[in-house]
């Protein structure tokens, strides 16, 4: 017990946490209509590193994950889901035709990146990859990206195999549904993904996570990056 | 608060027992009864206060845009229809992100959560948007149309929506009528 590594410790609860995190909300907002419930708001975040997204006692392993990179200018190979040196990847699966989640995420993220500052935020690497790849072609999604942040990677593949194994390494998924009015239905995990540069998924942000919290988790991958690994393999 | 019209001695008993046993529920946006009844038989005059509306910019080489604000009213009321003028969008629908699907088999370790207090959904669960047809507006409760919840959605922008622009939103409400809205385009 007194050997018990405090941040493994942190761990293990997590799954326990957010079951009862999840079911008090669930309470919450049957008996108040899901008003301001603030006080159990961090049961199940901020783990002893100051992480606030959710962290895998395995982290996912996505570094054999390839998709091709039609970002203007991007060399004609495909991309790997690892960060460069020093860095972090930020990783979403969407699509542009998506006037509510998509556009939310990537705002968040760009006044997490104006909180970092210049210097971190140039560390921050980014990646969409379209689940929606019929509609959303380079032309589209390259001035869509730019829109939000800076040298984002636009990510796309017409091969459903592999937008299909893709997702599989990051457990996301999507479905993309033509319906008879021939209107197209997407549906998509809206997780955001913090990679590190073994290629393994080392934070996971849910949906409607605050720039604050995200600049946050940033900012601490980053420091592991820089200093010594945030995570170390179980298996070297 | 009163229950409208219980038809029976029993429907009586079980609205008492409901009101003893707390009001929040069946104040509740979800609670079937009371979010349907049309504000006209109502002895409050049906007004809806709106606040917080915002539009989100467009981004580039996209030809949707969304509209969020907040809305209280009056009386027990619903939100019917929201429009634009032609010159914003073709259509303006009402729409609410919704968890599509739960693949407990992805669930994996430590992957779904919910935080109170804003809208926040983790793991692999797929999201998506639907339209709907009415939103409801419980009495005295506010209901914010937000990122990750109910928006109106503006469908083939005729022009980008640009940071600084005001966009008019027409309100159609089943009990209060219409109410037009300014709302400015903002970032996020």
């Amino acid at each position: 017990m007194a050997n018990r590594e405090p941040r493994a410790r942190a761990h293990h609860t997590i799954p326990a946490l957010a079951a009862i995190a999840l079911l008090v909300a669930m309470l919450a907002g049957a008996t108040a209509c899901g008003s301001s419930t603030s006080s159990q708001s961090t049961s199940s975040s901020a783990s002893e590193n100051g992480i606030l997204g959710i962290q895998r006692d395995n982290p996912l392993d996505v570094s054999a994950v390839t998709l091709p990179d039609v970002t203007v200018g991007a060399p004609d190979k495909p991309f790997t889901m690892k960060a460069d040196p020093g860095k972090v990847l930020f990783v979403y699966f969407g699509y542009t035709h998506c006037p509510d989640l998509c556009p939310t995420t990537l705002a968040d993220l760009r006044k997490a990146m104006a909180q970092l500052g210049p210097t971190a935020a140039a560390q921050v690497q980014v990646a969409f990859v379209t689940v929606d790849p019929q509609r959303d072609t380079a032309e589209i999604l390259n001035p869509y990206l730019a829109s939000f942040v800076t040298g984002a990677h636009a990510l796309r593949t017409v091969d459903p195999a592999q937008l299909r194994a893709a997702e599989d390494a990051f457990l996301a998924s999507s479905t993309v549904t033509t319906k008879s009015d021939g209107t197209v239905e997407v549906s998509h995990t809206a997780t955001s993904y913090l990679v590190d540069n073994n290629g393994r998924v080392v934070v996971e942000i849910p949906f409607g996570t605050t720039p604050d919290a995200m600049a946050n988790d940033l900012a601490h991958v980053l420091a592991g990056q820089t200093t010594s690994s945030l995570y170390t393999p179980t298996n070297p | 608060m009163t229950i409208s019209r219980p038809t029976t001695r029993n429907a009586r008993f079980v609205a008492a027992v409901i009101v003893a046993a707390g009001l929040a529920l069946s104040a509740c946006g979800s609670s079937k009864n009371t979010a349907t009844t049309t504000a006209t038989t109502a002895p409050v005059k049906a007004e809806v206060a709106v606040t917080d509306a915002w539009v989100r910019q467009s981004p580039a080489a996209t030809t949707l845009g969304a509209a969020y604000l907040t809305l209280t009213s009056s009386v027990d009321d619903q939100l019917v229809a929201a429009s634009v003028p032609t010159t914003v969008a073709a259509k303006t629908e009402l729409h609410e992100t919704v968890v599509a699907t739960t693949d407990t088999t992805k669930m994996g370790s430590s992957t779904t959560m919910m935080r109170s207090g804003s809208t926040m959904m983790g793991g692999s669960g797929e999201m998506k948007m639907q339209p709907v047809s009415s939103i409801d507006l419980p009495a005295g409760q506010a209901v914010a149309l937000k990122p990750g919840g109910y928006h109106i959605m503006m469908i083939d922008l005729v022009k980008p929506l640009t940071v600084g622009e005001e966009i008019t939103i027409t309100l159609t409400f089943a009990g209060a009528g219409t109410q037009e809205v300014t709302a400015a385009v903002r970032e996020s």
